[in-house]
């Protein structure tokens, strides 16, 4: 019998509104420490909390691009609990009524999603902490997921395809880095096939690497317990970048016991079907169905066209490439190979890139013409990327045009043939190898510029 | 609904609250009187009455930033703040 690891996951995205979900203060990440806080999200008495409505939009958006209903009706309950990063002494969230629940990303069922606040930042420093409450108050989603997850690659698939459909809706920037994008992780195994066993919960993964190696050493931490003979423990654990490992979270707050109750300060928030329907218009065309699109539409690999929607711009200079060039295969591997190869070299995003989708399309359309061949264009484009030039302008500049008239290569190679009676004599005699040099002189005579197919097929043909 | 001395304890525990065993007592009979009332509230048959919060929805705001309070301020009612504008607060075990 071997192992199965049973893994749900929760992630928290950060909604991008400019403004907190209860008060008016700015979300910008990194202003100097409290200086985006207010008496409501400084949790002061009195000071009451109104909802933005430009989150729960968003939430909404997040709760259709997934698929989930969603409910006309959501209630915000505080979960209190006392920790130094939590002015009021509890955080408001939703817990029996959330805003959506039951939808899924490809084999993943999402269980809810759910609008609540961020808390702030504290930052240790010896015998005692520092707290910056920028950050309390942001709003947030978390979206929870059935615990249909069965190893550390397909947690990471789901969290990229979640953070994908984030991005392309606008709900979440992404960032995992500035923290706009959180991950804990339930983890269980079990013997295949027997009921779940207990789960350990790991806080905070930031990053992919992290969720995978948290995630892979907590699986071989359980089993190697289990198969010992012990018992696994319910319990938090945080994971440590430094040493890979997951460790007991020491808290002061031993008690799970969140009293939660609903917030007698918000009444329940109401979304109307007409709200809704309007906000479901606003939803771009996910990910998945374009990749789907681009492998029906332009004939691309399923991997190719995975890797041209991993973001929203990308696609859409890739669309627009299609557009300009007319050419979806030649758009797709000029896309895939050379733009993202220059992007990455120079650490570039799309927005401030030179070679524009309508240059590059002219590109395709001098290499598909026969004007230019393959190895002059790649000198164009590199020279695009640097310059910014025409591609055309490039051409002419650098005299990279490709001859691609039969009559003007013909007579060169009649030429050639002239001039090396000795190795076409040889070659008709059964020398095949002499050809390559035949052609080497005909690419000399033309200073390179004969289409390479055309010389081939010019040069066979005449030496019979 | 009884709340014992047991109960009262822990909920004094998690609400960071601490109280000898008279005040225990104490806090346990005063919540029993409350929840009993609550009790009695709920024997009241208000069937055909409508509560009212149906029909009540919680307001939303525009997406609009306001300037925050003044840093100055903020630190005048904290019982620390360090030079560099955090609160200080007494070390936190944990994470």
């Amino acid at each position: 019998m071997t192992w199965e690891a049973v893994i749900g996951l929760e992630v928290h995205a950060h909604l991008s509104t400019d403004t907190k979900i209860f008060c008016a203060c700015a979300t910008a990440f990194g202003a100097p420490p409290n200086t985006q806080v207010c008496p409501v999200c400084l949790g002061y008495p009195g000071a009451l909390p109104v909802l933005n409505r430009r989150a729960v939009e968003l939430a909404i958006r997040a709760a259709l691009a997934t698929g989930c209903t969603i409910h006309e009706r959501s209630v915000f309950a505080r979960k209190n609990y006392f920790y130094p990063d939590l002015p009021k002494g509890y955080q408001i969230s939703q817990f029996d009524r959330p805003l959506a629940t039951g939808g899924s990303i490809g084999n993943v069922r999402i269980l809810r999603i759910h609008m609540e606040e961020d808390a702030g930042k504290s930052i240790h420093h010896g015998e005692v902490s520092h707290v910056d409450l920028n950050r309390a108050g942001t709003p947030l989603v978390e979206i929870v997921s059935e615990p249909d997850i069965r190893s550390a690659e397909e947690a990471d698939a789901y969290v990229t395809r979640l953070r994908q459909i984030l991005m392309y809706t606008e709900v979440c920037d992404g960032n995992m880095e500035e923290g706009s994008l959180r991950c804990d992780a339930n983890v269980s195994v079990r013997r295949t096939g027997a009921s779940l066993g207990t789960r350990a919960e790991i806080k905070n993964l930031n990053s992919f690497r992290y969720l995978r190696s948290a995630i892979d050493f907590e699986i071989a931490r359980q089993i190697a317990i289990l198969e010992s003979g012990g018992t696994i423990t319910q319990e938090t654990r945080l994971y440590d970048p430094a040493s890979g490992e997951t460790r007991t979270m020491r808290s002061k707050e031993e008690a799970h016991d969140y009293r939660y109750f609903p917030d007698p300060d918000l009444l329940p928030l109401v979304v109307d079907r007409a709200w809704i329907d309007e906000i479901a218009r606003s939803v771009p065309e996910l990910p998945q169905v374009r990749a789907e699109r681009y492998q029906r539409d332009f004939a691309l690999s399923g991997k190719d066209a995975e890797a041209l929607v991993t973001s929203r711009p990308l696609a859409d200079y890739f669309e627009a490439t299609v557009e300009s060039s007319g050419n979806a295969r030649g758009a797709a591997n000029w896309v895939r190979n050379e733009v993202l190869r220059v992007l990455n070299e120079q650490k570039l995003d799309l927005a401030g890139y030179r070679v524009t989708p309508g240059k590059l399309g002219r590109l395709i359309r001098l290499i598909d013409s026969g004007a230019i061949g393959g190895k002059a264009a790649k000198e164009v484009f590199d020279d695009m990327s640097a310059s910014g030039h025409d591609p055309e302008q490039i051409v002419e500049r650098k005299g990279l045009g490709q001859i691609s008239d039969p009559a003007v290569i013909r007579e060169a190679a009649r030429r050639v043939i002239e001039r090396n009676a000795v190795q076409v004599e040889q070659y008709r005699a059964g020398k095949a190898q002499l050809f390559g040099f035949l052609v080497g002189q005909l690419m000399k005579e033309t200073r390179g510029k004969a289409n390479a197919e055309m010389a081939n097929a010019i040069l066979r043909e005449l030496l019979g | 609904m009884k709340i014992d001395r047991d109960e009262a304890k822990r909920i004094a525990g998690l609400a960071h609250l601490e109280f000898d065993d008279a005040g225990l007592d104490r806090m346990a009979g005063e919540m029993t009187k409350i929840l009993s009332y609550i009790d009695q509230l709920r024997e009241v048959d208000v069937a055909g009455f409508d509560s009212g919060s149906s029909a009540e929805a919680t307001p939303l705001r525009d997406d609009v930033p306001r300037p925050s309070v003044d840093r100055a301020a903020v630190a005048s009612n904290a019982p620390a703040f360090s030079a560099d504008g955090h609160f200080i607060v007494p070390k936190v075990i944990g994470e």
